[in-house]
């Protein structure tokens, strides 16, 4: 498969301070992509480099074969982006719009976007700043589905919207991807709805690729295992096989990809006793929080 | 781009500019109403003739709300701008697939284009005003000569806008500000009519220069993405467009500050010691009353100063009589009080006199009224046909008198006056006792005197034959009837004797008419004349002493104030230090507004303070305040601690983050 975001040794730093070190990662064709991480984890950063909006201090990150920070308008016109927030030239009333952007863009499809305007049956002399945040949400949405784009960038779609038009933008971008195949790379803050959003993903802690796999990977191999809490269980530090400890009252969660005989070995070796081991299931969300940590 | 795409740009920039677009016909309206008001309250007066005078002597800015041009500019950029850039929409126009450079080109060519509209707009109401008052070209041309830079100056405030409004950086919004301000109070400046005549170009140029502000604010967002030429170039000039203006602003700021009291002196030639008396009448220092004056003799003797005045009895004849010291007779000619109290003439000449543009029309009177006051005439003339006639106007319907024209024209040919006009010169005032009508020099050097006598041409030569270019022809008659006047050329002086009727060159020695203030003593002994240069700290003052019939009897130097002179000196050297390239808009001597861009002198001293900020921009580099680009270092060498001052404030954002993080 062909890698449409490729990014290599991706560094960036704000002044003196690293906020990216190194990342590598890729995006193939087709499918959603997860760019996720926590509050701070540099996922912002990677995101603007994608958009072109940030030159990487280091590495390299390429969109659809060129550099991201020098896109050609030819390769521009092949990502739809939507900037965090849906902006939007909202002194525009909404035919302005589709009117404004279709001679950028060579495969645009008008019967696109007034099919998703006519689904919220709002006309389209409506000018963006006197609609709502789902609303605005829709037609930012069906400005990027017009374009017929080959790679969608979605920054954090879901903020602002309510769960009713989040399910909606969702729903609209499955369909819309099912149809034309387009590749999607997206963010998000809801972390539990792009459990049925998402295909693959790579997950951002403190500005290093902590996991880049399919979200079914993901879920089959990530665990978390309970045992009681001793002194030693509360000596224990994460490292490349527990990911995250975290305790309670009287039970210790360890989170890491193993299995449970593996986990069991390794207690066993770090003379941590591990009394009343089981396996704890658990959401996409609780593996994300189990994954980066809730601190 | 394709015509589409463009076609779409520009309905976007409609798009925004819409809703407030109707404001400019309803500001422009205003202007032109607002003028024609001023205009029409005043013919209501003063009548025709009354509106014309007023214009003409008086030069009021009557057109003082086409200033609106400028806020037309300001809304336009407004208009376009704040829209296009709240929140984080400037990311939409650099992810739009052409190039941003196009875009943003798109957005400034559709304001300009409107902006131009607007001023052609203005431009056509206030030349539409002017006709109806049937004003001439004469008085036209100055006036909207005026107007124009409010025009440039709109042009400037409108990128400015664009930038303003377009860039969240306080860094970028201080350089905008820093580039506008000094142009705004430049074209921003009212006055006399016409003061831009000889360099509107150059703040045209100025003007245009600030497209590239607007291109840096826009492509400044993109700072920390790849940024090409376009980005590279329109900083360059953006930072020297902000380094000229705060340069401009810092060193006139400087020199209020630091220049000392320039310190006063008279000197006139007195009939009693036949010799130069000076008075020096120091200035005063901060809130405390002037010093003493204090007078002497050219060779340093010190007088009181009942001594300094009765040197001088025709300038003190009050006071001498009041004391009871006038004398019998002064220089050996008996002479009463009264007598001396009407035996003088003072005549001061400047070149900011004729250094400034020319009157628009002229007012000849008639000389011989029919009551003992002279009357305004009801109509003005001026030199018509490329020079080769004199055209009389009348103001209620701007028509030309053709006739009273036409017998001018005859009669100055027929007194032997060979056209084109080389100058002319006149004093239309009617509270003076009698008229001498107008002078004019024709194309061989000759002066002619022009009257107008029961309604009818009075033109006679003068003898005498004026060497080189007519700069000035100065008519002031007085009561002792000695002069008509003075003409003055590049570098001669000339006297127009009224009683033999004849030019007389004033062996005055040195004189520029670039540069010059002179002060003419003339009573029934001696005539004097006293000179300098406009910036006096460069030379002294040179005083003649001559006969009535303009004989030399006596020369003196007075150089000027050793103290005075070193202090200035050293205050030049340090502002060269502190501002090795310098913008004025001022010659000295002239009335003309010229920008101009030098290197200031003394050189050493300039060269000086390049190296030093060179230095102290390495130092900053060094200490990690700021990495700088090789143009930045050429910057500071040129323009010196301006630049780095300039450079310094174009980095507030990273300072300002720098103390957010810390």
């Amino acid at each position: 498969m062909d890698s449409l975001i490729a990014c290599k040794g991706l560094r960036h730093a704000y002044g003196r301070k690293q906020v990216l070190h190194g990342l590598t990662f890729s995006v193939e064709s087709g499918g959603i992509f997860g760019l996720l991480g926590k509050n701070g984890a540099g996922k912002s950063t990677a995101i603007n480099i994608l958009m072109g909006f940030l030159r990487p201090s280091g590495g390299t990150c390429r969109v659809l074969g060129e550099e991201s920070h020098a896109l050609s308008p030819e390769v521009r016109s092949r990502i739809g982006l939507l900037q965090e927030g849906f902006v939007q030239y909202d002194f525009m009333r909404v035919a302005e719009l589709e009117r404004y952007y279709a001679p950028f863009y060579p495969r645009w499809n008008r019967e696109v976007f007034y099919d998703l305007i006519g689904r919220m049956q709002m006309p389209d002399t409506r000018r963006l700043s006197a609609m709502s945040n789902g609303q605005r949400s829709q037609v930012v949405l069906g400005l990027i589905m017009a374009q017929m784009p080959e790679l969608m960038i979605l920054d954090d779609y879901s903020m602002g919207l309510d769960v009713g038009y989040r399910r909606l933008f969702v729903d609209f971008l499955r369909e819309y991807v099912t149809l034309h195949g387009t590749t999607v790379l997206l963010t998000s803050h809801v972390v539990q709805e792009l459990d049925r959003v998402i295909d693959r993903m790579v997950v951002l802690k403190e500005g290093r690729v902590c996991a880049c796999m399919g979200k079914r990977e993901f879920m089959d191999s990530f665990r978390c295992c309970s045992f009681r809490r001793t002194p030693a269980s509360l000596s224990m530090k994460s490292d490349d096989t527990v990911r995250s400890i975290e305790h309670t009252a009287k039970t210790t969660f360890v989170h890491g990809f193993f299995s449970e005989q593996e986990i069991a070995a390794y207690l066993e070796r770090h003379q941590v006793p591990a009394s009343g081991l089981v396996s704890v299931p658990m959401s996409f969300e609780d593996a994300f929080v189990g994954l980066t940590g809730k601190y | 781009m394709t015509k589409q795409q463009l076609r779409s740009l520009i309905s976007k920039e409609w798009i925004k500019l819409r809703s407030g677009i109707w404001l400019l016909p309803l500001l422009l309206l205003y202007a032109a109403a607002d003028s024609l008001l001023a205009l029409h309250s005043l013919q209501r007066a003063y009548g025709s003739f009354g509106l014309w005078e007023t214009i003409v002597f008086r030069q009021p800015q009557f057109f003082g709300s086409y200033f609106l041009v400028v806020v037309c500019a300001v809304l336009i950029g407004f208009l376009q701008a704040w829209p296009e850039s709240q929140g984080k929409r400037l990311r939409l126009l650099y992810h739009t697939p052409i190039e941003p450079v196009s875009g943003i080109a798109v957005m400034l060519a559709t304001g300009t284009i409107l902006l131009l509209l607007v001023n052609i707009a203005a431009t056509a109401l206030f030349l539409g005003t002017m006709q109806w008052f049937h004003f001439p070209r004469e008085i036209i041309h100055p006036a909207f000569l005026t107007v124009l830079p409010w025009i440039l100056l709109s042009i400037a405030a409108y990128y400015s806008s664009v930038a303003f409004f377009s860039s969240g950086s306080p860094g970028v919004r201080l350089l905008i500000g820093a580039a506008l301000y000094p142009i705004w109070n430049m074209l921003g400046a009212r006055g006399a009519y016409g003061l831009y005549e000889h360099s509107i170009w150059i703040y045209g140029v100025a003007a245009f220069l600030f497209v590239f502000v607007a291109c840096y604010a826009i492509l400044h967002y993109m700072r920390h993405a790849a940024l090409g030429s376009a980005f590279v170039f329109s900083r360059m000039i953006t930072i020297i467009l902000a380094i000229c203006g705060l340069g401009s602003v810092l060193l006139a700021l400087y020199w209020k500050i630091a220049m000392p009291a320039d310190p006063h002196s008279s000197m006139h030639f007195s009939p009693v010691y036949r010799q130069f008396v000076l008075g020096d009448f120091p200035a005063s220092q901060g809130s405390a009353p002037d010093g003493e004056p204090r007078y002497r003799l050219e060779n340093g003797t010190t007088l009181s100063r009942e001594q300094y005045r009765a040197a001088l009895p025709f300038l003190y004849v009050r006071d001498l009589v009041k004391w009871e010291m006038f004398p019998e007779s002064i220089g050996g000619v008996a002479i009463s009080a009264l007598e001396a109290e009407r035996a003088w003439q003072f005549v001061r000449l400047s070149s900011f006199n004729w250094n400034c543009p020319s009157p628009m029309l002229h007012m000849l009177l008639e000389s011989n009224p029919e009551g003992a006051r002279l009357q305004k005439p009801g109509d003005f003339f001026r030199i018509s046909d490329g020079g080769y006639g004199i055209g009389f106007i009348t103001p209620h319907d701007g028509n030309n008198d053709r006739r009273k024209s036409r017998a001018f024209t005859e009669a100055l040919g027929k007194a032997g006056f060979i056209y084109p006009v080389q100058a002319v010169g006149g004093n239309p005032d009617v509270r003076k006792r009698y008229d001498a009508g107008y002078f004019l020099a024709d194309a061989r050097g000759s002066l002619f005197q022009m009257r107008m006598v029961d309604g009818k041409p009075s033109c006679r030569r003068l003898d005498g034959a004026i060497d080189g270019a007519v700069r000035h022809i100065h008519v002031k008659e007085h009561h002792r009837e000695e002069y008509y006047g003075f003409v003055v050329t590049d570098s001669s002086l000339y006297a127009v004797m009224q009683k033999e009727g004849v030019l007389k060159n004033m062996p005055v020695g040195r004189f520029s008419a670039d540069d010059v203030a002179l002060a003419l003593w003339s009573d029934i002994l001696f005539t004097s004349v006293s000179m300098e240069p406009a910036e006096r700290y460069n030379a002294g003052r040179s005083g003649i002493a001559m006969t009535p019939d303009l004989r030399i009897l006596h020369r003196f130097m007075q150089p000027t104030d050793a103290a005075y002179l070193e202090s200035v000196r050293v205050l030049k050297t340090f502002a060269a230090f502190l501002f090795p390239v310098q913008i004025v808009q001022e010659l000295p001597g002239s009335s003309f507004r010229y920008l101009q861009v030098r290197f200031a002198e003394p050189v050493p001293a300039a060269l000086s303070g390049s190296v030093f900020a060179l230095v102290l921009s390495a130092l900053i580099s060094r200490l990690g305040l700021r990495r700088r680009r090789v143009s930045d270092y050429a910057l500071v060498a040129v323009f010196g601690l301006t630049a780095l001052l300039v450079l310094l404030l174009s980095e507030t954002d990273a300072f300002l983050s720098f103390t957010r993080r810390n």
